[in-house]
């Protein structure tokens, strides 16, 4: 069993990621798992680039080690993107091994002239090699008749479902 | 006026940020009294506070200060009584607030009164990153850097007690990364004594002037040589007889911990985290010290400590020191970049390897959709050609999207500046800009200024009826009779003007910009992120669309208005994204082709 999962979470500004990230610290603290992040709130109020970095310590002995919020760049265990050219920026983060969790969700940054060498977004995703879960799932909560806060939330329970972990995290519950 | 006593609890675990942190502290020590300017990273104490005061019933007293000199003079004057104060500001205001704290020390204080300044290396969240530790000396306060929200909490909740001890506020300076970070926080009320507030005549204090403040000096100098002789805040892990020491502070004490575990020549090194940073503590560091062959002080920005380091231990250590010579001086230092230097000089592999990055478009600043800001640029960059005019930015949210001023320095720069170029600038168009914010801040002063040294210029106040950008706090602009101030002031002229009606704001600026006199502009339009804003614009039963048809993908609208809800499409049309249009009506309004329809009314919910 991995000692704990970092995860990252991408998205622009009113995306609710500093929402999520609290819920998440709230609901881990809960099940009595240690937790840190780091937030980004970037330099805008709506589409600015966001992200927040996550450890969530599942082992007693990590928990109590002193351990700096930021995550480094290669060691990453989750990718969740709430946006697509964002999930693609914090590739660095990934390794080859990396699970990226994606909503199809495409803003491009606005106001910005869209260069003809640029390939479209699909392409970058089908060339990707890292397991990957791509889906609408703004779609999916408006089907359960769940508010735009629950996206990340059903992005975070894919990851823990595919990486076996819901066995020791339980999955959160949308409003 | 007393402060009444908190009912004392049992110790409760919380998941808190640091700012959350710095507010449970400071309730739980019965702070009495809070002074604050709004600034990014510790603009979410004062809103957390007020809420736990209204929860708690804790009779705090709230200061919500135009600027922080103001802020800081009235946090001086409430501890002067007794009260114990929390003074708050970001790093950039504490050079606004550094004349009154040069002498805060001089006077001394009675009720405990803690400084908390937001930091913010990397500028994530701020115009620049200056280092503002210079202060610590400048100001001989003792300053704390702690390391985490529950470092926070103890420090607030403790701090204030060990600033009545010593007579003098204490200096708290946080990064951003740490108070946006959330972690467990272990809380446990105190019993704040109950107090009678009362100020003391004490002039030999309280009056600094000629021979009575270098008195005051003399006496501060020796009080702090004592303190960093008898208090010593560090934590020291490791064996203590290895030959190499690293101390950390601040954010690098979290990353070290973390690197140690990559590089084996750290392993054994002797750690040393300064929680208290100055005055620094040579009589515990000596011991520590004094048998070291090398000595790395890990710390983002300037180098403070190793200065300090090497000026007061110069001649008692033997050992290399390194700092600035490994660490930028400037930027985050994020762990990553830390461990890359660290891996380089000990001559070990970098242990990660991240996919490659792909050349993902950046996402520049934008204003939000339905930000009177949007329609204010357009305006001014449609009235002045571009090859002519010069703007003068502010600090603020118009100042979100890069490159649509001419230059953005601090607050009140914008009139600032254009008033010092407007005598030689004759042959282009000048005008200069700020919010509200701004203007209460110090604008108001430097207008007058213009005024009373006959300068040319117009300048336009941005109101969007709030301190937007660092969580609405209110503006005085929604109290004080901004145009009878502004006339009584002697003005060439005032005019007002809508954000959302940028054609008549765009001939209101040709206008003025060729009188003589200084012109001032007001263009109201309340921001976009208040709370029902889309019921409040006037066009809210609309559903605006472009009409591919009509539309001469001029881009005016995209581009040159900018606005986030107008998008293009992979065919490169154009199209209004309705989840995120504010009905504000000014893309309609400025599209040369009508080919934006605002839609079918919808019947009134």
């Amino acid at each position: 069993m991995k000692q704990e999962l970092r995860i990252l979470i991408a998205g622009v500004g009113g995306q609710g990621i500093h929402g999520f990230v609290r819920v998440l610290q709230q609901a881990m603290t809960e099940q009595g798992y240690e937790f840190i992040s780091a937030r980004y709130k970037g330099g805008a109020q709506s589409l600015g680039s966001v992200h927040a970095e996550c450890k969530i310590f599942l082992s007693a002995a990590q928990a109590n080690a002193q351990q700096s919020s930021q995550l480094i760049p290669g060691t990453l265990d989750v990718l969740l993107g709430l946006e697509r050219w964002e999930t693609l920026r914090f590739l660095p983060f990934c390794h080859s091994n990396t699970l990226i969790v994606a909503d199809t969700f495409t803003e491009f940054p606005p106001g910005t002239k869209r260069s003809k060498d640029l390939p479209s977004i699909d392409t970058y995703f089908v060339n990707l090699t890292n397991p990957l879960i791509s889906r609408d799932f703004i779609q999916l909560a408006q089907e359960k008749g769940w508010s735009k806060t629950a996206v990340p939330i059903l992005l975070f329970n894919e990851a823990i479902r595919s990486l076996g972990l819901t066995q020791y995290i339980q999955p959160l519950k949308p409003l | 006026m007393t402060n009444t006593k908190l009912q004392t609890q049992a110790e409760k675990v919380w998941a808190l940020n640091g700012n959350e942190a710095l507010a449970y502290g400071a309730l739980h020590a019965g702070v009495a009294y809070f002074a604050h300017y709004p600034g990014s990273p510790v603009n979410g104490i004062e809103p957390v506070l007020k809420q736990l005061n209204t929860q708690h019933a804790a009779q705090i007293t709230f200061n919500d200060a135009l600027n922080e000199h103001v802020a800081a003079c009235a946090a001086m004057g409430a501890s002067m009584t007794g009260a114990r104060t929390m003074l708050v500001m970001k790093h950039v205001g504490l050079n606004i607030a550094a004349d009154p704290l040069n002498y805060v020390g001089y006077a001394g204080i009675k009720g405990g009164m803690l400084i908390v300044v937001g930091t913010d290396p990397g500028a994530n969240s701020s115009t620049g990153e200056e280092d503002v530790h210079w202060y610590a000396k400048q100001f001989n306060l003792p300053l704390f850097e702690p390391t985490s929200p529950q470092a926070l909490y103890d420090c607030c909740r403790d701090g204030f007690a060990l600033s009545e001890e010593l007579g003098l506020p204490i200096l708290i300076f946080v990064t951003g990364l740490i108070c946006h970070q959330s972690t467990r926080v272990q809380t446990q009320d105190i019993t704040p004594v109950k107090r009678a507030y009362y100020f003391e005549k004490d002039r030999d204090r309280y009056i600094n002037v000629g021979q009575r403040a270098v008195q005051n000096h003399r006496l501060l100098l020796e009080k702090m040589a004592v303190y960093a002789q008898t208090h010593a805040f560090l934590k020291v892990d490791g064996p203590s007889n290895a030959p190499l020491a690293v101390i950390t502070r601040g954010n690098t004490t979290l990353h070290f911990a973390e690197i140690q575990t990559y590089i084996p020549q750290l392993a054994n090194c002797t750690r040393i985290q300064l929680n208290g940073v100055y005055p620094l503590p040579t009589a515990a560091l000596l011991p520590l010290l004094q048998d070291k062959t090398e000595i790395i002080v890990m710390e983002d920005q300037d180098g403070f400590v190793e200065y300090l380091l090497k000026m007061e231990m110069y001649n008692v250590l033997s050992a290399k020191i390194q700092g600035k010579n490994l660490f930028p001086a400037y930027g985050e230092l994020r762990i990553n970049e830390l461990l890359e230097i660290l891996c380089a000089y000990f001559g070990v592999a970098y242990p990660f390897a991240g996919l490659p990055s792909l050349p993902i478009p950046e996402r520049l600043g934008t204003f939000c959709e339905g930000c009177p800001h949007t329609g204010s640029y357009f305006a001014i960059e449609q009235a002045l050609p571009e090859q002519e005019r010069i703007i003068g930015g502010d600090i603020g949210c118009s100042s979100l999207p890069p490159f649509r001023a001419d230059w953005l320095l601090c607050m009140n720069a914008g009139i600032g500046l254009a008033q010092g170029m407007a005598p030689f600038v004759s042959g282009q168009k000048l005008v200069s800009t700020g919010g509200d914010g701004s203007f209460f801040h110090g604008g108001l002063l430097a207008v007058l200024n213009a005024v009373q040294n006959k300068v040319n210029l117009v300048h336009l106040v941005f109101d969007n009826k709030s301190v937007a950008m660092t969580g609405h706090q209110a503006s005085a602009s929604t109290q004080v009779a901004y145009a009878n101030l502004l006339r009584s002031l002697g003005v060439a002229s005032f005019a007002e003007a809508s954000a959302f009606h940028p054609k008549e704001l765009e001939a209101l600026v040709r206008e003025k910009e060729q009188l003589e006199g200084v012109h001032v502009i007001w263009v109201s339009g309340a921001c976009a992120q208040i709370p029902d804003a889309r019921s409040k614009f006037r066009r809210a039963n609309y559903a605006p669309q472009i009409d591919a048809s009509k539309c001469g993908l001029c881009t005016l609208c995209y581009e040159a208005l900018a606005c986030p809800a107008i998008d293009q499409n992979d065919l490169g049309q154009f199209q209004i994204d309705l989840s995120r249009c504010m009905r504000c009506g000014v893309c309609h309004e400025i599209c040369p082709n009508d080919a934006i329809d605002l839609g079918a009314k919808k019947p009134q919910a």
